[in-house]
């Protein structure tokens, strides 16, 4: 009798157990739920909002907790001196001249994992009002992650929508509806870097056209110019897409996916001139100018071997003094000289751009504050008072300007102080890049100030975009792995095509191979999204 | 190594035994100076200044030798310390739990006449071999509260499927007359289980403590997807942006344009700070790792 209590006691637990296990999964409808929920009370808000403003003085004003989230590191753990007397400011202008108030909250993630975290709490449920991102936004749209903000833009978005290009728009868009708030920054982010001091002693300025670059890679690679006896260096060093990208629109003026007489989208090795791209690089493998880097390098490795005088020319992004292995080398021996180069403007066809909108802001589908947050952007993005309001402070307070650099007031530097942010934290995470190019941090480098002015000021009407950021729709997964697969096998005959292993007629061959391993699939289905 | 003993008591090692062991000791040599290689680069990229890195690249011997990595960390040293203080409290506290939980599971689980224990080995099993996802997870995780809470790192990480077997085998191996003997002495259950049962296992505790404390010691992710608050992140999440800071990749980091990437000394000084401990507390647990990790699988 006791046994068969106690078995069947243990029956009981275990389907409790299991029971449980069903009653945690059966959650996802609660959540769906708590979101209608927070629906109607936006919904309700917004109404009550409207009444307010009609005799905004007598009645409370609305305060909007508005969550941000994006991408970068932050070292310090304490409260912001100046944070609240910053907030009470930004606050007191809103209230002033919008009728509301932020409760801000601005969640800084790291780089590497951001992606992963963003999505795992968006499909969880959880709530932020202003996501920055930078990866395609349609498949985040297909995934019913992003609100449809262009109702929002017409009503709380005026000054954002004047101030951006339309076909900027485009890029950010799905089947005529805006999902995103663009940033744009910078059409191209490939320039050159080149040792100055080897420049100094071979009596030469810095390349402002191809034959220039080859007569300069040609000197650094015989005048023993590191002094060390031995025959070393590589004049360039360089990744095949940062050459690409720089070099390709010198003989094609579509750099990029493009559509062809027939109509079909065809991806940049079917451009005319790719070849002709292609052959230049065999032959400067053939003279010693570059070697198997290009093919098998790392991005990170860049400033260590250019810094210990194993090369004299970068290809490389606009940001790498500043930001990327470079920039060590560039504190730590400014005997080097770094001296910017941009592309050869005047001998390309067209700038190869990988997208004017290379960052954007999105509104999550499980935005509690969505109005709010579109009107405090509006508020700000493009009033240059209220933006260096936002993103610097208060002036005398947390930052002083000195000649063309923002910086923290003197007392504050003297007592250790390296950055504003240490100051007054965040309050915002995006970014105007015409506000951000008048003035720059002390520490930014002259050389890095004149290729972001550089990159950020071409003739926008000679960069071109790949014509798939404009298609709106996302390729199917199985397009999208055929793809790269093909890519895989173009990548291997054209390094073998420009190390001299294979003859440069197998570029043909290449691409019929690139047709059998499927890589026309992905453009098949954006040619049909096209029409 | 037999050797052969002679009149005067020492053993004589054949010609053959002593290359034998020579080659035996080289080839150990060199694997763990393999080990070893990589800790010295970091120690040794640590105390590099940066223009020696700069201009000779890294080496296992600094050119120039200097400590203003270490003298940054010191300086800037809050959020080492907070991260430091709450990656302790996670694999103390986590630890010490983790061990009082699954020896608690483990001990009823290694009894044969409790009923049903089959179905319970079966539940445990199944969430061995199948696996919820981390949506599911986040969401479990997020309905009972603990979201942005350091306890997040450490409840759902309570119990291990596999160190539940080991202990459980354990467990199974003791002499079922202790029990019986503190059974007929008017002890219950618990009593036995903590007051006989748990000091004898000292072997299959401290090497189930070390299973759970190193990777409480070594998670970042949970702490990526649970807690935002920096305050309450452990070391090795400071480390990881520590290290991501200096790389820019493919996003333009404008509104955190202020921040100074760190040097590559500095990003090895602060591997060597975040590692150092765990690095000094495993010899301690050596000896009860070795033996109880062949503790389940032996019989007899």
């Amino acid at each position: 009798m006791r046994k068969t209590l106690m078995r069947l006691t243990s029956l009981l637990i275990a389907v409790l157990m299991v029971s449980a296990l069903f009653i945690g999964c059966s959650q996802k409808g609660e959540d769906q739920q708590q979101k209608k929920d927070n629906v109607t009370n936006q919904a309700e808000a917004n109404g009550k909002k409207e009444e307010n403003n009609e005799d905004v003085q007598k009645k409370e004003i609305p305060t909007y907790k508005i969550t941000m989230t994006m991408y970068g590191a932050q070292t310090s753990v304490n409260k912001p001196k100046y944070y609240d007397d910053v907030l009470n400011k930004i606050n007191e202008k809103l209230s002033s001249e919008e009728g509301f108030k932020i409760d801000p909250e601005v969640i800084i993630l790291p780089n590497e994992q951001y992606e992963e975290k963003i999505n795992v709490d968006l499909a969880a449920g959880k709530s932020y009002d202003l996501v920055r991102h930078n990866i395609d936004i349609r498949s985040l749209v297909n995934k019913n992650l992003v609100k449809d903000i262009t109702g929002l833009l017409e009503k709380n978005g005026q000054s954002i929508k004047e101030n951006i290009p339309n076909n900027v728009w485009g890029e950010v868009s799905s089947n005529g509806k805006i999902f995103a708030i663009p940033m744009p920054a910078f059409p191209i982010w490939i320039n050159g870097w080149i040792r100055g001091d080897w420049l100094d002693k071979i009596g030469m300025q810095p390349p402002s056209t191809v034959s220039e670059l080859e007569s300069i890679m040609q000197a650094f690679r015989d005048e023993d110019l590191d002094e060390n006896g031995i025959n070393d260096t590589v004049p360039l060093l360089t990744l095949y897409d940062h050459v690409e990208m720089f070099l390709l629109g010198l003989y094609t003026d579509t750099p990029g996916d493009f559509v062809d007489n027939n109509g079909n989208v065809r991806p940049r090795y079917y451009a005319k001139g790719y070849k002709d791209f292609v052959e230049l690089l065999r032959k400067w493998y053939k003279e010693g100018y570059i070697d198997d880097f290009i093919f098998n390098g790392e991005e990170g490795q860049l400033g260590e071997i250019f810094g210990q005088n194993k090369a004299g020319i970068q290809i490389g992004k606009v940001w790498e003094l500043e930001w990327g292995s470079t920039s060590t080398i560039n504190k730590s021996r400014p005997e080097t000289k770094i001296r910017f180069f941009p592309q050869f403007g005047k001998e390309l066809k067209k700038y190869m751009s990988p997208g004017i909108a290379t960052e954007y802001v999105f509104v999550p589908t499980t935005s509690k504050n969505p109005e709010a947050a579109i009107k405090y952007l509006d508020w700000f993005m493009y009033d240059e008072e209220n933006y260096r309001l936002v993103m610097s402070g208060i002036e005398g307070l947390t930052y002083q300007i000195d000649g063309s650099t923002i910086k923290p007031p003197q007392s504050e530097l003297d007592a250790g102080v390296e950055s504003i942010e240490e100051l007054k934290g965040h309050f915002a995470n995006v970014y105007n890049a015409r506000f951000n190019f008048e003035f720059w941090p002390s520490s930014t480098p002259k050389e890095s100030i004149n290729a972001y002015k550089y990159c950020a000021n071409i003739d926008l009407s000679k960069a071109y975009v790949p014509v798939s950021k404009y298609i709106g729709v996302s390729v199917s997964d199985n397009a999208k792995i055929k793809s790269e697969d093909a890519e895989s096998i173009a990548d291997d005959y054209i390094s073998r095509i420009v190390r001299g292993e294979m003859d440069i007629s197998a570029f043909d061959e290449m691409l019929k191979e690139y047709e059998k391993a499927g890589g026309l699939d992905k453009y098949e289905e954006l040619k049909k999204a096209y029409k | 190594m037999k050797g052969y003993g002679n009149m005067s008591g020492r053993i004589n090692y054949t010609i053959e035994e002593k290359v034998g062991a020579i080659f035996v000791y080289v080839f150990l040599a060199i694997i763990a100076l393999l080990c070893l290689l990589p800790f010295i680069y970091v120690i040794s990229v640590s105390v590099s200044s940066d223009e020696a890195l700069a201009k000779y690249g890294a080496a296992l011997i600094p050119k120039e030798l200097s400590l203003n990595a270490y003298g940054f960390i010191l300086q800037h040293g809050e959020r080492i310390v907070v991260s430091y203080r709450n990656s302790i409290f996670i694999v103390v506290v986590g630890t010490f739990l983790a061990v009082l939980v699954t020896a608690g599971l483990a001990y009823p689980l290694s009894r044969k006449d409790l009923p049903g224990r089959n179905y319970f080995m079966i539940y445990v099993l199944f969430s061995m071999l199948f696996n919820g996802g981390l949506i599911p997870l986040y969401i479990v995780v997020r309905n009972i509260g603990l979201i942005n809470s350091i306890w997040a790192l450490i409840i759902p990480a309570l119990i291990n499927p596999w160190n539940l077997i080991l202990m459980r085998n354990f467990f199974m191996e003791l002499p079922k007359s202790l029990e019986e003997s503190a059974f007929i002495d008017g002890a219950n259950e618990i009593q036995i289980l903590y007051e006989i049962i748990l000091p004898l296992s000292k072997p299959i505790v401290a090497t189930i403590a070390v299973f759970y404390a190193v990777p409480l010691w070594n998670d970042w992710f949970r702490a990526l997807i649970f807690v935002t608050e920096r305050t309450k992140w452990p070391i090795m999440m400071f480390l990881q942006e520590v290290i991501q800071a200096s790389s820019a990749s493919d996003t333009l980091q404008f509104s955190s344009r202020s921040t100074i990437p760190p040097s590559q000394s500095l990003r090895m000084a602060v591997v060597v700070v975040a590692t150092v401990p765990i690095l000094l507390s495993y010899p301690l647990a050596q000896k009860h790792f070795v033996k109880g990790v062949l503790i389940g699988s032996i019989k007899g």
